[in-house]
């Protein structure tokens, strides 16, 4: 076993932990930046004023959104949406991974289910082909066309599929000889052993979901169903565009950069808490070692 | 004996039982595996295969209003021709591989080099602290972050120039001036998606065994020699595949960023194949070219991969899929 | 009388008895009443705006004043397909109905491309004829107000298949005036430019000699954006008073078309900005800021001139009023460059039209509802109150529920017109309900100093925008877009790389990089080799074939 000494502090620990703090700092100005945007007044920040003070401290805005019923309801949404779409996508990604882990020697199919999934991550038919298909399976405005049509992502197939090759083969041996077929052994061994892979899938699921906005637009027929990030893309719009319409008097309400500010605060916070929760799974590789032992 | 009396009777050799008899048994083992694949098979050609159908946009002149199944005009491969023949476009391809490579290369190393430091870090409150705080960047739109790099950069009030100006330089017109608008993208980019790659890098080695790490010591390496003999190589399989799967990207420059960032000033370094097919009146409909362009992305894409993959096998012995 | 059992010939013999009476009551608004009720699917955009301000008090997008009222008076029942909720999704989605050849029974579409391609594809019913006949007086003379071109822009093949859409006026999405700080002109003892001359000196003033009075040289003159072009912080104006017109088509003095942006009076123009950009009077960073971005300027106090329109005091300026009460903006004439008078730019004021799909079997149910919408608002018995602007609340504006809306053009002017002419006699009686609420806005400020009345004050008020718009009108000195059509062929594959060359020289001769003759020279003769001349030839024999 390591035996902890009495250490001097390593210049190497101070320096490289300076750094990255640093590093990190500069990653969360752009949300400081954001924040302060929205507790600032409106006018300081239509011009400009703001930089990572509030100028003309005001909670208004939060006040206005929290009014917005379209906001909660958008938000809700995108709840259920994670709810059901994370652990159908999960499902389905360590099902598909695992065959796919498989010696080609002991499943054939193996190639050609490969190269199915590699051809899905390249190619593409576009929007209209995709919003046919949709439209003719009844799939419009329901809330399953946010779930399904992403549940497969090859991305995460080959990702998992890595990880579970690294598992070393005296597992899947042991496991056959005491007569476990493939289920047993796809979720008594593979499953907990890869926590940490897992867990980075979740994540990336996760932010799929959260952050997908163009689906929500296009295949919802009414504005109260739409996920979060669709509703804030529509309050992000240009003026420019209002403009050509003449329609300036709807340019001044929805201008106002404090109010979007906090919008996209108030949306960005579950991903700010998701990565801590999930933190607890990138564990150095206990599991392993205890599974070899 | 029975095997002879059967051959005799039914000139069937044992080798034939024996196959079915694998077969079968092959089967009923594989079978599982085929179910476990099921679901996602049927979703992924609902959604995936069946729309790829429309491709063949790409070769007409395809008017919405005749209708997705109407007769359309067929073109052949005028779509592209006419993509290709504009002035603008091999500007924008050009640019676009060159952007795509850099963003590709740094999309790499920078953070496997930061997932490498992170993992050095003790306390779990600063490291969970950190991790948090570097991927959150990925998360604001460009449509904020090009006003926020409009500010920072700027000639005349921008931070970043003020810094120069102290340090005794002239200052820049990052965004307004070609020969420093490509780099101002690939910075501003790695800095939004550094952390996104360094959450996959740490999962990869946080499952190396941590036995290597500990033999390594008894052999009395140091730290960067741990680095050198454990980590980087525990990692090479991820970082390979990272690699390959960012190749099959190579033609995507990232509109997003690029159509915040760009203006009439930095077409010529800046304006990607993207933006130029968005100014060529998409927002017209004009989709065959749109999906002529794609195709050609795709077929592209394809084509480095699959590259890749034969070099990763022949070199690394590795085999991604 | 009216028998379901039946349909068909019987329905139509119905239908064709009420007419007769209909048309046979004099003066009375006659509406054909579909009974048993029809249906009438229509899709809408809903922006925030309109979710926020206007679905209130009970009312819905699906359930309000006016699909009663459409209900009660014509028998129709609207249902809405789908709602969107911005201007990106709303043209993908009608482009998707398109092509899925599913398109709501009355579609408005911003886009005149896809009516033409529309019309071409045959999906559209034809409303010539069901327009003479049901069209009311009122409605006839009112749509009259927007010009020929207007009808002309919906007319395929001579067929009509769209009616336009004319919202408020063409001369808000240009800038015909130049929008300067008044308080700093006063404190630099400088006054209304009347030739270009004196216009560049004011501009040279503001960023030279420190008007905010901070010691700092930390100001601009003119603003601007990289697109160059539009009803706020653009350039048209400039470009006007040296008689050039980028943007649009003009006959040339042969009766011929040509683009404005390529003729020599444009380098001219863009010569004088050149000389602003090097005297720093035109923000140097111009060339990468989105309007928003350049708005900065303006409202920080830190620009002193835009080229705009009547409008921009209610967004942005009025934030820099806000800030700091002192601020004073007026709106001036765009000085000549030459003497000569000037001319403004403007495009034709149609921004969309209304298509009825093709086998939907009431087409005359958008006349219908277009008669409903001109009688209830500006008809003599109108009820502006309850369809159009509710009293009290300025932003309660009922009328964008209405299925089918058309705002009078040059409604704001109009309106300024009324409020100059009130304030001077006291008599308010023929305004209508939007106009007195201006008119009390304006009051509010000059007599009361409401300052947050003020933006409404320099708009509509006797010193504000529309009110410098008085010459133009007076003069008619407006150079009017003569091109009014969807695009061309060649159009719809070029224009759009023509459009950006043209930006990017422009940008490129402003900013001084190159010789400018050389550089225009340039650009002129690449327009024309990549579909410049093609395009010029398809668009004088669309021209020709109207005189005919």
């Amino acid at each position: 076993m390591h035996m902890p000494k009495r250490k001097r502090v390593s210049w190497f620990r101070i320096i490289n932990g300076a750094f990255l703090i640093a590093v990190a700092i500069v990653c969360l100005l752009p949300f400081v930046y954001i924040a302060a945007v929205s507790f600032s007044s409106s006018t300081a920040a239509s011009a400009g004023m703001v930089g990572l003070w509030p100028v003309g401290f005001n909670v208004n805005s939060y006040k206005y959104v929290a009014g917005r019923a379209d906001f909660w309801r958008a938000a809700y949404v995108s709840t259920m949406r994670v709810l059901v779409g994370l652990p159908v996508t999960m499902v389905l990604t360590i099902l598909m991974a695992y065959p796919l882990s498989r010696e080609t020697a002991s499943f054939r199919s193996r190639t050609f289910y490969v190269w199915f999934l590699f051809i899905t991550m390249l190619f593409s038919g576009g929007l209209i082909p995709g919003y046919m298909v949709v439209r003719s399976l009844g799939l419009l405005n329901s809330f399953w066309v946010l779930i399904l049509p992403v549940a497969v992502q090859a991305f995460n197939i080959v990702l998992l599929l890595n990880f579970f090759r690294q598992l070393p083969k005296e597992l899947d041996e042991a496991a056959r000889l005491d007569g476990a077929g493939h289920w047993r052994i796809l979720w008594t061994i593979y499953v907990p052993t890869t926590t940490p892979a897992l867990a980075t899938l979740a994540l990336f699921t996760f932010l799929t979901h959260w952050n997908s906005w163009f689906d929500g637009l296009i295949f919802m027929s009414r504005p109260e169903n739409y996920p979060l990030q669709s509703y804030l893309r529509t309050i992000l719009i240009d003026p420019v565009v209002l403009q050509s319409s003449g329609d300036w008097q709807v340019m001044a309400s929805i201008s106002d950069r404090t109010v979007k500010a906090a919008q996209i605060l108030i949306a960005a916070l579950p991903i700010m808490a998701v990565y801590p929760f999930l933190q607890k799974y990138f564990v150095k590789g206990i599991v392993i070692g205890s599974v070899k032992g | 004996m029975k095997a002879t009396y059967g051959r005799k009777r039914r000139a069937r050799s044992p080798a034939f039982f024996w196959r079915t008899h694998v077969q079968y048994s092959r089967f009923r083992r594989e079978l599982p595996l085929h179910m476990m694949l099921a679901p996602g098979v049927l979703l992924a050609l609902l959604f995936y295969y069946l729309p790829m159908g429309g491709l063949f946009i790409a070769f007409q002149h395809f008017i919405p209003a005749k209708g997705f199944f109407g007769r359309q005009e067929w073109v052949g491969l005028d779509n592209f021709v006419y993509i290709f023949q504009d002035p603008y476009a091999f500007r924008a391809l050009q640019n676009t591989i060159a952007i795509a490579f850099f963003k590709i290369v740094t999309g790499i190393v920078v953070p496997v080099f930061f997932a490498i430091l992170l993992n050095e870090i003790v306390s779990p409150v600063l490291k969970k602290g950190i991790q948090t705080a570097i991927y959150l960047p990925y998360f604001i739109s460009w449509v904020i972050l090009g006003g926020v790099l409009v500010d920072l950069l700027s000639p005349s009030s921008g931070v970043v120039n003020s810094a120069l100006r102290i340090l005794g330089a002239k200052p820049i017109f990052f965004l307004g001036d070609n020969a420093w608008f490509r780099p101002t993208l690939i910075v501003s980019n790695v800095w939004k998606e550094f952390g996104f790659g360094t959450v996959v890098y740490l999962a990869s080695i946080t499952s190396i065994d941590p036995g290597l790490y500990e033999s390594a010591k008894i052999d009395g390496a140091n730290r960067w020699q741990q680095v050198w003999n454990v980590t980087l190589p525990g990692m090479r399989m991820i970082i390979v595949l990272m690699t390959v799967l960012a190749l099959g990207n190579v033609l995507n420059a990232g509109f997003d960023q690029v159509f915040n960032l760009y203006s009439p000033q930095v077409y010529q370094s800046g304006d990607i194949l993207d933006t130029f097919v968005y100014r060529l009146g998409l927002q017209q409909s004009q989709y065959g070219p749109a999906t002529a362009v794609g195709l050609f992305k795709s077929l592209v894409s394809l084509l480095f991969i699959s590259v890749s993959y034969f070099v990763a096998y022949r070199c690394f012995d590795y085999r991604i899929f | 009388m009216f028998s379901t059992t039946k349909g068909g010939p019987r329905r139509a013999w119905c239908l064709a008895l009420v007419l007769v009476c209909a048309s046979a009551a004099v003066g009375a608004q006659a509406y054909v009443k579909y009974s048993p009720s029809i249906d009438l699917t229509m899709v809408t955009e809903a922006n925030d705006s309109l979710a926020k301000n206007v679905i209130k008090n009970g009312m819905t997008i699906d359930k309000n004043v006016w699909t009663d009222l459409v209900e009660s008076q014509l028998g129709v029942k609207i249902k809405y397909k789908w709602i969107s909720k911005s201007d990106d999704e709303n043209r993908t989605k009608i482009d998707l109905d398109i092509a899925a050849g599913d398109i709501s029974d009355i579609l408005f579409v911003t886009d005149i491309t896809k009516v033409k391609q529309m019309a071409s594809a045959g999906m559209l019913a034809d409303l010539g004829a069901v327009y003479d006949k049901y069209a009311s007086p009122l409605t006839k003379k009112i749509m009259g107000m927007a010009g020929k071109e207007a009808f002309l822009a919906g007319t395929y093949d001579g067929v009509l298949c769209g009616i336009p859409y004319t919202f408020g006026g063409a001369e808000d999405n240009t800038s015909p005036l130049i929008w300067l700080r008044y308080d700093w002109m006063k404190k630099l003892g400088l006054s209304e430019p009347k030739t270009m001359a004196e216009l560049v000196k004011i501009l040279n003033a503001f960023a030279a000699k420190d008007p905010d009075g901070n010691g700092k040289k930390d100001t601009v003159g003119l603003t601007a954006f990289k697109d160059l072009w539009g009803g706020l912080d653009g350039l048209e104006g400039f470009f006007n008073g040296y008689h050039a017109y980028p943007t649009i088509w003009v006959a040339d003095s042969a009766g011929k078309l040509v683009y404005g942006g390529i003729q020599s009076e444009a380098l001219k123009a863009l010569k004088g900005l050149n000389a602003l950009y090097r005297s720093g009077a035109l923000d140097p960073e111009f060339g990468i800021k989105s309007q928003d971005k350049a708005n900065e300027l303006l409202v920080g106090g830190k620009a002193g001139a835009e080229f705009g329109a009547g409008w921009n005091p209610v967004w942005p300026l009025f934030q820099s009023h806000d800030k700091d009460n002192s601020v004073e903006w007026k709106a001036f004439r765009i000085p000549s460059a030459d003497g000569k008078p000037v001319l403004v730019s403007m495009g034709s004021g149609v921004n969309g039209m209304y298509v009825v799909r093709k086998d939907y079997k009431h087409p005359e149910v958008l006349v219908q509802l277009l008669n409903l919408w001109f009688d209830k608002v500006y008809g003599e018995r109108n009820e502006f109150e309850k369809y159009s602007n509710p009293p009290g609340d300025q932003n309660w504006e009922v009328w964008r529920l209405a299925p089918v809306a058309e705002l009078m053009s040059h409604k704001n002017y109009n309106y300024t017109l009324q409020i100059i002419d009130a304030l001077k006699s006291g008599d308010t009686s023929k305004m209508n309900a939007e106009a007195k609420g201006n008119y009390d806005r304006v009051v509010g400020y000059m007599k009361r100093g409401e300052q947050n009345n003020w933006s409404w004050a320099t708009v509509f008020g006797p010193g504000g925008g529309y009110a410098a718009m008085k010459p133009y009108f007076d003069g008619n000195c407006f150079m009017v877009d003569k091109f009014v059509t969807a695009p061309t062929k060649t159009m719809e594959a070029k224009w759009a790389t023509l459009t950006t060359m043209q930006n990017e020289s422009y940008i490129k001769i402003i900013m001084g990089q190159g010789d400018p003759d050389k550089e225009f020279a340039a650009f002129v003769s690449n327009f024309k080799k990549l579909g410049g001349d093609q395009i010029i030839k398809e668009v004088n024999d669309w021209y020709s074939s109207l005189k005919k």
